[in-house]
């Protein structure tokens, strides 16, 4: 207890009395400082856009609400179409849902590790209509992206992970390069080995100190980003201590690596270079192989592929006879099926009684609903095969995890602070969902040929997704795969010491 | 005499270049080095390769859904539409510039204009923003890091091994010392250089690549850029290797210097043009958009006051007075309207965003006066056409084409068909008459033309290279 004590209190005059030492922590809080404050900037930019969002969807809803309730509705937000009797009409729910979004809210954590978050669309129109044609043209998750300066894109995000994530094994590395070279270069290395405490726990206290430093380090910028979160919403604490034990264990691998370069006894300019090496190794070069070996296996051509499968589907079906398109609804809710069939709509028709004729209305709805029905049962198969296209895509750097600590360190953090592609898929399939949910509730009106109520309305299902769970079991394969490297470069530095 | 000191001071500039070759470590960096830039070669060039067949295979396959579609009624021919994909420049290969995050196609059709969609960002995990390994990232961010584990200790090495004074006493002034041995590492960076660009031509023309001239200027640009590049990063090192009181304190300082120059600025300096003029988001340009429409004629009804309008000024130039009357069909003409209408207003509305960008873009440029990493990269992509400039003027010709397509439709509908009919199909020849869509790339000068900072920030840099080793040779202590 007393050599570790000795030992703690000479690092620690050591570090407060060295100039660079004092610069780089100086460059590292004001890195980490601005890091905080450019992620909570970035941030409240999305939250202040979900804002609008939700604003226009209920505005849109109000006006309703106010038909209902014969208010005065100001004439900018008038419909066209408004008339009394349309509100009861099982489509009209496609009006009140116009500006209906699925939102993927960002936490309390995604201004540290804004990840894919500023490339991957945060929202989702939804309505009874098929997701993949709104009432707006085809639309894939592209549509509802935000326009982005590319050239900033690539830059990159200069937020709190980055700072742990590059510039953190800097620090690291300028803490321990010359760890025993330095009492080498000073002569004190002979002292050293007539203590009574052995070398390797010298050095092993050596690096414990620093290690509690720099996950103290790591402690408090966390925390203060934390506080300092443009998202006030309540978060977990297993969450936030996973989000810390994540980055101790990559602070570790960096030590561990430290340790090992340490161990093979170099001076310290060939130390401090061989671990600026492992840097470049570990954050530039395997990322960007890696990254070529992905951008070499997969094509352009899936989303082509699914689009213009939806693009021939949407030409075709409203052309389809009735007699072909409604078993296969039947099929599918037996419970509004009609015996004998009837078709819903015939040549005879004409869409300029649709406003006049209630029945023809009526029919006119069911038939559209059909549509969006039949529309999503065609493009199922090809739907599957580009979501599995994607899913291929995102998981192909996935097979190098243990090559690439980084990259794997990066993704668990933004699964943290849901930014990543995992939490993205999550919201991919949550809308699904979600759309089938709205879906069903207009089919209830439609084929059930209900009229609404403003209770109804209000009772429309919101969207909901929970964006503070974590995914335990990839959290934990991180921490396992950075704890695993570690000890097996312990492990070697120990033989050589 | 003059001649035998010159002699002398080369043999500076021939020792450099042995030491470097002699130190082992060295070498096996800079074989390293190569064996990365071929790996990006090769990989760079077949991901261009293949990138391109498949682009230009969609744009043939759009095509010919186009041709031979169903019949339809033109209307319904306009809102099936088609897709055009993004050109696929040569030299992509070797910097792959803003590609991953552009889209690489766009969709066009009736009512809508549509954005550039379906980057390779949109579908990629985290992974992406750690870069692509291309020949441009070598040559930006690596090689610049070996030049400088190459040159900390040139002079500070000379001075603690008290042999400064031995190349003073043969006859050369620090100066000379000082220039030989940047004159030195510059050419050994020069000669990695060189023949990644031979290369870089020769690969291609293997490959039955059809070569334009413009592409050796390209080539050729990229040399000289990336050539100043190295001269200025290898002044820097010497002459803080020569005032520096240790080679220990030298890395330090040039590591220093690598991490906020490469790492630290660029990512701040767009920021920074972030912060200063934030762009609108998409959503609110939509809204603004829509209701600048809804003041104007609408498509699909005629309702409208401004519908009313319009159509009292086509009766006015048939000089009839019910629609009836009329000669030609009105729908076409009016959905036209609409769509004049809306590219108006859309112009209006993106074509802030789009002026945004570039003045974000422009702080970046800016920055690039305190750091010539910044004027490097931008100059590599401008030059390699895979900049912002070149996918905006991708983006602006096909809404061009856009236009001329839904004239081209509206107009038959206007002419050749009866008022009120929605149903009968145009024929066969009016879907194959509509002209192809076709790129015209931004020639050379229109790419480089907005990056006239860019190149006067790298003569800056050059200057003060220069300025610097001469300074440093008068501060260099001989001890």
């Amino acid at each position: 207890m007393k050599n570790i004590n000795t030992i703690f209190r000479f690092e620690w005059q050591q570090l407060v009395r060295a100039t660079l030492m004092r610069w780089l922590l100086l460059l590292l809080t004001a890195c980490s400082c601005y890091a905080i404050y450019y992620g909570n900037q970035s941030i409240a930019m999305q939250v202040k856009n979900i804002a609008f969002l939700e604003h226009l969807s209920d505005s849109t809803k109000q006006v309703f609400h106010n038909y209902f309730t014969n208010k005065q509705v100001a004439d900018s937000m008038r419909f066209g179409w408004a008339d009394m009797n349309s509100l009861y009409d099982g489509f009209t729910t496609e009006n009140y849902l116009e500006n209906n979004v699925a939102v993927n809210k960002p936490n309390r954590l995604s201004h540290l590790s804004i990840g894919q978050r500023d490339i991957y669309p945060v929202y989702r129109k939804v309505t009874a209509r098929s997701l993949y044609y709104d009432g707006n043209g085809i639309s894939l998750d592209d549509k509802y992206a935000e326009t982005n300066n590319p050239h900033k894109l690539l830059a990159g995000n200069f937020d709190l992970s980055f700072v742990f994530l590059y510039l953190f094994p800097l620090l690291i590395i300028a803490l321990c390069y010359n760890i025993l070279s330095e009492e080498k270069e000073q002569g004190t290395f002979p002292i050293l080995n007539t203590q009574p405490v052995t070398l390797i726990k010298i050095v092993a206290y050596k690096f414990l100190f620093k290690f509690l430093l720099v996950v103290a380090l790591v402690a408090i910028y966390s925390l203060l980003g934390y506080i300092f979160s443009p998202v006030k919403q309540p978060y977990p604490l297993l969450s936030f201590l996973s989000w810390l034990i994540i980055l101790s264990s990559y602070m570790l691998f960096w030590f561990a690596i430290a340790f090992l370069i340490v161990s093979l006894k170099y001076n310290s300019s060939v130390s401090a270079l061989s671990l600026v090496g492992c840097w470049m190794l570990f954050l530039i070069i395997i990322p960007s192989l890696i990254n070529n070996y992905v951008a070499a296996n997969y094509k352009i051509s899936s989303r082509t592929k699914f689009v213009r499968e939806v693009g021939k589907q949407i030409g075709s079906i409203w052309e389809m006879n009735d007699s072909i398109t409604l078993p296969v609804y039947y099929n599918a809710f037996p419970q509004f099926a009609v015996n004998p069939l009837k078709p819903l709509w015939t040549d005879k028709d004409s869409y300029d009684s649709l406003s006049k004729n209630e029945d023809i209305d009526t029919r006119y709805n069911k038939k559209l609903l059909l549509y969006h029905f039949i529309l999503d049962q065609n493009i199922k198969a090809q739907l599957a095969v580009y979501n599995q296209q994607i899913t291929d895509k995102l998981i192909a750097a996935e097979k190098f995890a243990w090559l690439n600590p980084a990259v794997t360190t990066q993704e668990a953090l933004n699964d943290i602070s849901a930014s990543g592609y995992r939490q993205n898929q999550q919201f991919r399939n949550a809308t699904a969902a979600y759309q089938d949910t709205v879906f069903n509730t207009t089919n209830r009106f439609i084929f059930g040929d209900k009229k609404l109520t403003l209770d109804d309305y209000k009772s429309y299902p919101p969207f909901r997704i929970d964006n503070t769970s974590i995914n335990t079991k990839e959290v934990i394969s991180a921490i396992a795969l950075l704890l695993v490297l570690s000890l097996v470069f312990i492990g070697l530095g120990s033989n050589n010491i | 005499m003059v001649n035998k000191k010159i002699t002398k001071m080369q043999s500076i500039f021939k020792k450099e270049i042995t030491i470097a070759i002699r130190d082992k470590r060295l070498l096996i960096l800079s074989i390293l080095i190569l064996l990365l830039l071929a790996v990006a070669l090769f990989s760079g060039y077949n991901r261009f390769a293949a990138l391109k067949a498949e682009k230009v295979e969609l744009n043939e396959a759009n095509r010919k859904d186009w041709e031979t579609q169903e019949l339809k009624h033109a209307h319904s021919a306009a809102h099936y539409g088609t897709y055009i994909y993004t050109p696929q420049p040569l030299l992509s290969f070797f910097d792959f510039g803003i590609q991953n995050y552009t889209g690489s196609s766009i969709r066009v059709e009736a009512h809508l204009q549509q954005d550039a969609q379906f980057s390779n960002a949109m579908e990629s995990s985290g992974s992406i923003r750690f870069g692509n390994m291309s020949i441009a990232l070598v040559l930006q961010v690596l090689l610049p890091l070996l030049l400088i584990f190459m040159c900390f200790n040139a002079v500070s090495s000379e001075k603690e091994n008290s042999t400064f004074k031995l190349l003073l006493i043969q006859g050369g002034s620090i100066k000379e010392i000082l220039w030989q041995k940047t004159a030195a590492y510059t050419v050994i960076a020069l000669t990695i250089l060189l023949p990644v660009l031979l290369m870089s031509v020769l690969v291609p023309v293997i490959n039955g690549m059809q070569f334009r001239s413009e592409v050796l200027l390209q080539l050729l640009l990229l040399f000289l850029l990336n050539g100043a590049f190295y001269f200025i990063i290898v002044a820097l090192s010497i002459a803080v290797s020569a005032i520096s009181n240790s080679s220990r304190n030298a890395l330090m300082v040039m590591l220093g210097f690598w991490l906020v120059f490469i790492i630290l600025l660029p990512k701040y300096a767009a920021n920074l043009g972030d912060d200063l003029h934030p762009l609108t988001s998409k959503k609110t340009l939509q809204t603004a958009i829509a209701i600048d429409i809804k003041n104007g004629v609408d498509g699909h009804n005629p309702n409208d006051a401004r519908t009313k309008l319009f159509i009292d000024s086509i009766l006015k130039a048939y000089k009839v007075d019910t629609v009836s009357k009329l000669p030609i069909n009105i729908d076409g003409l009016m959905m036209q309207g609409d769509e004049d209408y809306k590219a108006m207003v859309t112009k209006k509305n993106f074509g802030e965003l789009y002026n945004q960008i570039e003045k974000q873009n422009k702080v970046t440029q800016y920055v690039s006066f305190i750091n010539p990493f910044i004027a490097v990269r931008d100059l590599s992509m401008g030059i390699c056409q895979t900049d912002y400039a070149n996918q905006v003027a991708f983006e602006q010709q096909v809404q061009a084409y856009r236009l001329y397509m839904m004239r081209y439709l509206n107009e038959y509908i206007s002419y050749r068909t009866k008022a009120g009919d929605w149903d009968t199909k145009a024929t066969r020849d009016v879907f194959t008459g509509l002209e192809k869509f076709t790129y015209k790339p931004l020639n050379f000068y229109q790419s480089i033309g907005n990056y006239s900072l860019l190149v006067i920030a790298i003569l800056i840099w050059l200057a003060l290279s220069y300025i610097l080793i001469e300074w440093a040779s008068k501060k260099t202590r001989i001890i």
